[in-house]
C-alpha cells in the first residue's frame, strides 16, 4: 500500500471525531433578566414582576385568546404567559414549577398559582433575603391549615420596613403603618400575583402620588384574574374590571345576593357596597370613607375626594349629612361621622368619613365605631360581656 | 669473551683497565649464562680489534645479521685508551641486543685512514659516512663521544642509518662519579638508542564538490571550501575511516592506512545521486497551504465555538451568542472538511511524485504522516526536497 493511501485513514478518523457541534442552552427553560422587549427573543416579552425581582423574558401571548400562545400557562392582561402551578389544600404542590421558579398563589380560594422567578414563602422564615418577610404575614393573611376554604400559603417575600419607626422602605415600596407596601406607580406596573393595584391610595396613606399593591380582595380593580386573590377579574357593566363574583354566584351563596359581598377591602377605610349590575356582575360602589379612583367609583351621591386618588366623601357640617340613604348596608351607611380636617391654608374643613372598627388607631371617640378612643385605639365604651 | 677482556687489559693500563675488563667480563658472563641460543649467538659474532672474527656456527649463520659500526671517540682530556675500552664495552652492549655483526673502531678508522679527529669530522658528514658504510658493508653506525669535566662524565651516542643519513636514535648522558659509573651507565644507554619513535601521519583530503564535509573516524574534521583540501596533521599511524559527504551526492567512504611520518593524500570522488529526492509539486505547496490555513481556521473557529456566554447576558444576547457560535461551529466543520480535502489534494500529488521517482539508495526518504490531535490533525512531511 502506498504511503499516501495509508495516511488517509487517520485523516478520516480525525475528521469524523472533530465535527464541531454547539449545544445552546434552552432559551425557554430558564429566566433571563431584561430591561425591555428588545432583550428577549422573538415571541417573548420583557415581563414586569414589580418588586419581586428583575424583569424577565416570558413568552408573549394574546390575552384575548390565551389558549393560542399560552396553552398550558396563564396569559396576563399585559400579554405575558406565565407557567402555572397548583397548590393542594394542605399546601403541597399538585403541579410544581421548573427549577428556579417558585409557585406563587394567585387566589386564596383556589389552588391556582403562577411560576415566578422570585423567592416564595409561606412563613417569613422562608425568606432568606435580608429584611424580607412573607407577604401573607405582612398583610395579616392566614396561612393554610387545611381546614378553611381560604389559604394564603405560597406567598412572596417582600421588604420589611426599616428605621426606628419603621418608616423606610426600599425602592419600589412605600412605608405605611410600619409595613412596606409594594407600589405600582407606573401605568403598566404589575403587582405580585394575587395583589391588585389601587391607584393613588398613597395619597390618603401619607405617600402622595403613590399607588399600592394590596391583596386582591373583592371590589379592588384588576386587569386579569392573577390580580384577584378573591373572586375573578370581571368586566362590569360600567366598563371597569373588578375582582368580584357574578350575581349568579352570589345568589347561590345566599339570599343576600351581591350584598353578601359588602364590606371594606382595606382595613380602616370605608366599605364597598356591591350591587348586581346589568352585566350580571356584583359591582362595587364606594360608601363614605371608601378608597376611590377612576377604577373604584363611589356611590353616585358621594364624591371622590381629589377625584383620582382619595376617598369617597362629602363636605359636611353635621353627621346626618354623611348618611347616604342609597347605601343599603346598614353599617356602611350608619358608621360615619363628620370629621374636621385642617386644610393646608389653615381653614377648617369638614368631610364625611367612616368610623373605624375596634382596635383601629384613633384620635377621638367619634372616629370609632365603638364611640371611644383610648390610648389612640378604638375601644369599647363598656367592656363587652 | 675473556680473550676480548685480555685484549682490553693490554690496551688500558692500571686499575681503570682492570675495572673495564671486569665490566666487559661481566657482560660476557651474562651472555654465556643466557639460555637462549638466539641471544647468545650474536655475542659469538662480535668482532673487533684484537678479537678474531669467529664464523657463526650452524643456524647462527643467517643472512639477517647486518654489520653495525660502533665507535666511541674521546673528547677533551679523555684518554683515547679509555675511549677505546669504552668502545669495546659499547660493542659488547650492542652485540648483546643481537641481530648484527659489529665493526669496530679500528676497522672504521682503517677505512677512513685517519685518526679520531678525522673520524669525528666524518661522522658529521653523511657523504663520508655513506662512503665508509659502503666500504665496510654496514647499514648503520653507532658513534659517540665521551668527555670528562671534573667528576662529571658525559657521553653522547648516535645511531645513524647510513642509507638515509637519519639519526634513528640519540642518547646523551651525564654521569657523576668515576669511570666505573660510566661503565655501568654506558651499556644501559644502548637500549635507549633503539627506542622506536613513532612519527605521526598526515591526511589531506581533496574533493571537487564545494561544501563537501569530511569526517575522520566519525568526527567531522573540515569542509571543502574554495577547492582547498581538508588537512589533518598528527595522525596516529594505522587504519582510519574517511567519510566525505555532500548534498545530493553519494557519500564517499574509505578506510585508509596511514604510515608513520607519511602524508596520505586522498582524492574523494563524489558522484551525483541519481534522482535523489524529488520536486514537491507546486500544487502540493499551494493546496497544502490552503489545507494548513483551513485547519488553522477550523481549529480557531472550533475553539471559539466552545465559548460560554456571560452570566448576565440577556435572552436575546444568549440567542445571538449561541447563534454565532453555531455559525462558527459550522464554519469550523466546513474548514475541517476543506482542510481534509486540501490535505488529500496536497498529499496525492506528493505521493505520486514520490512514486514516479526511483528511490535513492543513499538518500533520505520522503515521509508523510498524519497524526490526529484532540482539536485537529497534524500533517508531517519529512525528508529532503529539491
Amino acid at each position: 500500500m502506498p504511503r499516501g493511501t495509508r495516511a488517509f485513514r487517520p485523516i478520516s478518523v480525525a475528521l469524523f471525531a472533530l465535527g464541531c457541534v454547539v449545544s445552546p442552552p434552552d432559551l425557554t427553560g430558564q429566566s433571563y433578566p431584561c430591561s425591555s422587549d428588545q432583550d428577549c427573543i422573538d415571541g417573548w416579552v420583557c415581563a414586569d414582576i414589580g418588586v419581586l425581582g428583575h424583569d424577565v423574558c416570558r413568552p408573549r401571548c394574546d390575552p384575548a385568546s390565551p389558549s393560542s400562545a399560552c396553552p398550558s400557562g396563564f396569559c396576563t392582561s399585559a400579554g405575558v404567559c406565565w407557567d402555572t402551578c397548583r397548590i393542594a389544600s394542605d399546601g403541597a404542590l399538585d403541579q410544581g414549577c421548573a427549577p428556579g421558579l417558585a409557585c406563587v398563589r394567585r387566589n386564596g380560594f383556589s389552588g391556582e398559582g403562577l411560576c415566578m422567578p422570585t423567592a416564595g414563602c409561606t412563613v417569613s422564615t422562608d425568606c432568606t433575603e435580608a429584611s424580607h418577610d412573607c407577604s401573607n404575614e405582612v398583610f395579616h393573611l392566614p396561612s393554610s391549615d387545611g381546614t378553611t376554604m381560604f389559604s394564603a400559603d405560597h406567598s412572596v417575600c417582600i421588604a420589611t420596613a426599616q428605621g426606628d419607626v419603621r418608616d423606610r422602605c426600599p425602592l419600589g415600596y412605600f412605608a405605611n403603618n410600619g409595613i412596606c407596601i409594594p407600589s405600582c406607580d407606573q401605568t403598566d406596573a404589575r403587582c405580585p400575583p394575587g395583589m391588585a393595584c389601587v391607584k393613588g391610595l398613597g395619597s390618603v396613606l401619607g405617600a402622595a402620588g403613590r399607588s399600592a399593591c394590596l391583596p386582591g380582595w373583592r371590589g379592588l380593580p384588576c386587569r386579569d384574574d392573577s390580580e384577584c386573590y378573591e373572586g375573578r377579574c370581571l368586566a362590569l357593566a360600567n366598563g371597569l374590571h373588578t375582582c368580584s363574583f357574578t350575581c349568579a354566584q352570589a345568589d347561590a351563596a345566599g339570599p343576600l345576593g351581591c350584598d353578601i359581598l359588602d364590606g371594606s377591602p382595606i382595613a380602616g377605610f370605608g366599605g364597598l357596597d356591591f350591587e348586581c349590575d346589568s352585566a350580571g356582575m356584583c359591582s362595587p360602589l364606594g360608601a363614605i370613607g371608601a378608597p376611590c379612583n377612576p377604577a373604584m367609583p363611589c356611590h353616585p351621591e358621594i364624591a371622590c375626594l381629589n377625584d383620582t386618588a382619595g376617598v369617597c366623601t362629602e363636605y359636611c357640617t353635621t353627621r346626618a349629612e354623611c348618611v347616604v340613604s342609597t347605601v343599603d348596608s346598614h353599617d356602611m351607611r350608619e358608621n360615619v361621622y363628620c370629621a374636621p380636617i385642617t386644610s393646608p391654608t389653615g381653614t377648617p374643613l369638614f368631610f364625611c368619613l367612616n368610623q373605624r372598627p375596634f382596635g383601629a388607631t384613633c384620635d377621638i371617640g367619634r372616629q370609632c365605631v365603638t364611640g371611644r378612643c383610648a390610648n389612640m385605639r378604638c375601644v369599647f365604651a363598656v367592656a363587652p360581656p | 669473551m675473556r680473550a676480548m677482556a685480555r685484549t682490553l687489559a693490554s690496551l688500558v693500563p692500571g686499575g681503570l683497565v682492570l675495572a673495564l675488563s671486569m665490566a666487559i667480563a661481566g657482560v660476557a658472563a651474562a651472555q654465556d649464562a643466557a639460555p637462549d641460543a638466539d641471544i647468545a649467538a650474536p655475542l659469538d659474532e662480535v668482532s673487533g680489534p684484537g678479537v678474531p672474527s669467529v664464523p657463526p656456527a650452524g643456524a647462527l649463520a643467517t643472512p639477517t645479521l647486518e654489520p653495525i659500526a660502533v665507535l666511541l671517540l674521546p673528547s677533551g682530556d679523555v684518554d683515547a685508551a679509555v675511549a677505546d675500552a669504552l668502545t669495546e664495552l659499547l660493542i659488547a652492549a650492542v652485540a648483546q641486543r643481537g641481530g648484527a655483526t659489529i665493526v669496530g673502531k679500528e676497522e672504521f678508522q682503517a677505512q677512513l685512514g685517519q685518526g679520531d679527529a678525522s673520524t669525528a669530522e666524518c661522522l658529521e658528514s653523511i657523504t663520508c659516512l655513506g662512503r665508509i658504510g659502503v666500504a665496510l658493508g654496514v647499514r648503520e653506525v653507532i658513534a659517540g663521544t665521551i668527555g670528562h669535566h671534573g667528576t662529571t662524565w658525559a657521553f653522547a651516542l648516535n645511531r645513524i642509518d647510513l642509507r638515509t643519513g637519519v639519526a634513528q636514535g640519540r642518547v646523551f648522558r651525564e654521569v657523576e662519579g668515576d669511570l666505573g659509573a660510566v661503565v655501568r651507565t654506558l651499556p644501559e644507554s644502548v637500549a635507549d638508542l633503539y627506542i622506536e619513535t613513532i612519527e605521526p601521519g598526515r591526511l589531506v583530503v581533496r574533493a571537487m564538490v564545494e561544501g563537501a564535509e569530511v569526517s575522520l573516524d566519525g568526527a567531522v574534521i573540515g569542509t571543502i571550501v574554495g577547492g582547498e583540501p581538508v588537512r589533518r596533521d598528527l595522525l596516529e599511524p594505522g587504519h582510519h575511516e574517511v567519510l566525505v559527504r555532500a548534498h545530493g551526492h553519494v557519500s564517499y567512504r574509505r578506510t585508509i592506512d596511514i604510515e608513520a611520518g607519511t602524508t596520505f593524500a586522498l582524492e574523494a570522488e563524489l558522484t551525483v545521486l541519481p534522482h535523489h529526492g524529488f520536486d514537491v509539486p507546486v500544487v502540493t505547496w499551494v493546496v497544502g497551504g490552503i489545507a494548513f490555513a483551513a485547519l488553522a481556521g477550523a481549529i480557531g473557529l472550533g475553539v471559539s465555538s466552545t465559548a460560554h456566554v456571560s452570566a448576565d447576558a440577556t435572552q436575546r444576547e444568549v440567542q445571538a451568542f449561541y447563534a454565532a457560535r453555531e455559525n462558527e461551529a459550522i464554519a469550523a466543520d466546513v474548514c475541517f472538511a476543506v482542510a481534509a480535502a486540501a490535505t488529500a489534494g496536497a498529499v496525492i500529488p506528493l505521493v505520486l511524485a514520490a512514486l514516479e521517482q526511483p528511490s535513492a539508495s543513499d538518500g533520505d526518504p520522503v515521509e508523510v504522516s498524519v497524526a490526529p490531535l484532540p482539536s485537529g490533525a497534524l500533517v508531517m512531511l519529512g525528508g529532503t526536497f529539491f
